[in-house]
């Protein structure tokens, strides 16, 4: 009997263990992503030879249910030439401007390039509910409304 | 070895190791930036600070003269007081677009001075296959004279104290009338705003009087964060007479509506005309082009905590 005991006390603590482990890990994982968010974007151009496309600017806003995207889409006739992919975790927009862009004297290849479209991969800083996403269109800028994939409970005050 | 005050020193011996290396002002890595804006600064700060303090030779203590410098290309007498216009990257890019109009539309403003100072990046922009440094000074001396301070970079933080008073310092040798700052001022619903408000302020009573007289808004309560803040300061020391315009603006997307606003207003001040069509007509065109500019003062922005322009300042009355 005291054997059969002593080998259950050792399962209870290996158990014990590697939950310790998974809280562990758990919480330098959440330490190493907040340490890399930390860092400044790495630069990157805002065009692209290959695709024909520019990356507009974006700004993402947060309230408690939602998250709110604006985009700046100069050069966009109207909500038909905007096309918006949203998944839980990214949005990506691909817009067609108005006329092709060249800029002659500008930079040493991009000079010969004609831009069509603009195009913005966003990754969201929480999961949303695509289904429930609302988009408008006003002076040039797209507000996209995305509502954050979250469980709210109601805690009762019971004294 | 001159040494930012954040910056490690090992990075500095990295980069430097024994060479001479008098007059280097060395700014801080963006990485180094980034810990030190977040919450592990407490971790590396005071490790930092020590070394630097441990091995930094006495610190800066160059003067603004020595660390800025205006250069002049030629000698331009002004017949009368000039006025001064500066556009430098702030909010929604306002000063900065309407400067550029502003060179587009008279053709006699020209280049005058290039501000140069080992406090800037290594930066030199090509215009016309012809290069010169970020930050000008153009002058115009038919009619009023005039003269229009321009960044083409935004302002590092760490140099806005030291650009506001060498420029204060070589303008007072101009004994310039009026000082106009072009500004912007971020507001959240700029979306439903179709012709945005411009307010004022004004460093002195002849400042604050003009503004009234112009019958334009003065900006009553709040707060401006940035080299206009500085430069506001600088010339209310000496007493002289500087007015911050302020167009409400889109915080960090470019706003030709707004510098058009800012630009009639100069015109209201100045009574001079100045055409405002060309530049609503492009400013499609100059949104998609300034956005890389508006990326990088949005970034400075973002270490000047500017959004807390939005809050109300604390003391009542």
């Amino acid at each position: 009997m005291p054997e059969k005991r002593e080998i259950s006390k050792r399962k209870f603590d290996f158990e014990k263990i590697i939950e310790h482990f998974e809280l562990m890990r758990r919480r330098m994982e959440e330490t190493i992503n907040k340490f890399f968010e930390s860092f400044p974007e790495p630069f990157k151009p805002s065009w692209n030879c290959e695709t024909r496309c520019l990356e507009p600017l974006h700004h993402i806003d947060e309230t408690k249910g939602e998250l709110i995207v604006t985009v700046d889409l100069p050069l966009v006739k109207d909500k038909s030439k905007i096309e918006i992919d949203a998944v839980e975790d990214h949005v990506e927009i691909m817009a067609i401007l108005d006329k092709p862009v060249k800029w002659e004297r500008w930079g040493t290849t991009q000079r010969e390039i004609e831009f069509e479209r603009l195009h913005k991969f966003i990754k969201l800083p929480e999961r949303i509910n695509p289904e429930e996403a609302k988009a408008e269109f006003k002076s040039g800028i797209l507000t996209l409304r995305l509502p954050k994939k979250l469980t709210t409970y109601k805690v009762e005050i019971t004294d | 070895m001159k040494i930012d005050q954040r910056m490690p020193v090992w990075a500095a011996k990295n980069i430097y190791g024994n060479r001479d290396t008098k007059n280097v002002v060395i700014h801080l890595h963006p990485v180094g930036r980034a810990l030190l804006a977040k919450k592990l600064r407490f971790l590396l700060g005071p490790f930092i600070i020590y070394l630097i303090e441990k091995k930094s030779l006495g610190g800066n203590n160059l003067s603004t003269e020595e660390l800025i410098e205006i250069h002049e290309i030629e000698k331009i007498d002004f017949p009368e007081p000039p006025n001064v216009l500066i556009g430098v990257p702030d909010v929604g890019l306002v000063g900065i677009i309407s400067a550029s109009h502003l060179v587009t539309i008279f053709e006699d403003l020209r280049e005058y001075a290039h501000v140069e100072s080992s406090l800037f990046p290594p930066v030199v922009v090509v215009h016309k296959g012809k290069p010169s440094p970020p930050i000008r000074i153009y002058a115009s001396t038919k009619d009023t004279p005039l003269l229009l301070i321009v960044s083409e970079i935004p302002i590092p933080p760490d140099s806005i104290h030291e650009l506001s008073e060498a420029l204060v310092n070589w303008l007072e040798q101009k004994n310039p009338n009026y000082i106009i700052s072009l500004g912007g001022v971020g507001v959240p619903n700029r979306l439903e705003i179709e012709k945005p408000l411009v307010f004022a302020i004004g460093s002195n009573e002849k400042a604050e009087s003009i503004i009234n007289e112009k019958k334009i808004e003065i900006f009553e309560e709040g707060m401006i964060i940035g080299p206009y803040a500085a430069l506001m300061h600088c010339f209310q020391k000496r007493d002289m007479i500087n007015i911050a315009l302020l167009a409400q603006s889109h915080m960090k997307y470019p706003d030709p509506g707004a510098a058009a606003s800012i630009l009639e207003a100069v015109g209201t001040i100045l009574d001079v005309e100045i055409d405002i069509d060309a530049l609503l007509q492009r400013a499609e065109e100059i949104r998609l082009r300034t956005r890389d500019l508006m990326r990088d003062t949005g970034r400075t922005m973002d270490q000047m905590q500017k959004e807390r322009e939005y809050q109300v300042p604390a003391f009542y009355g």
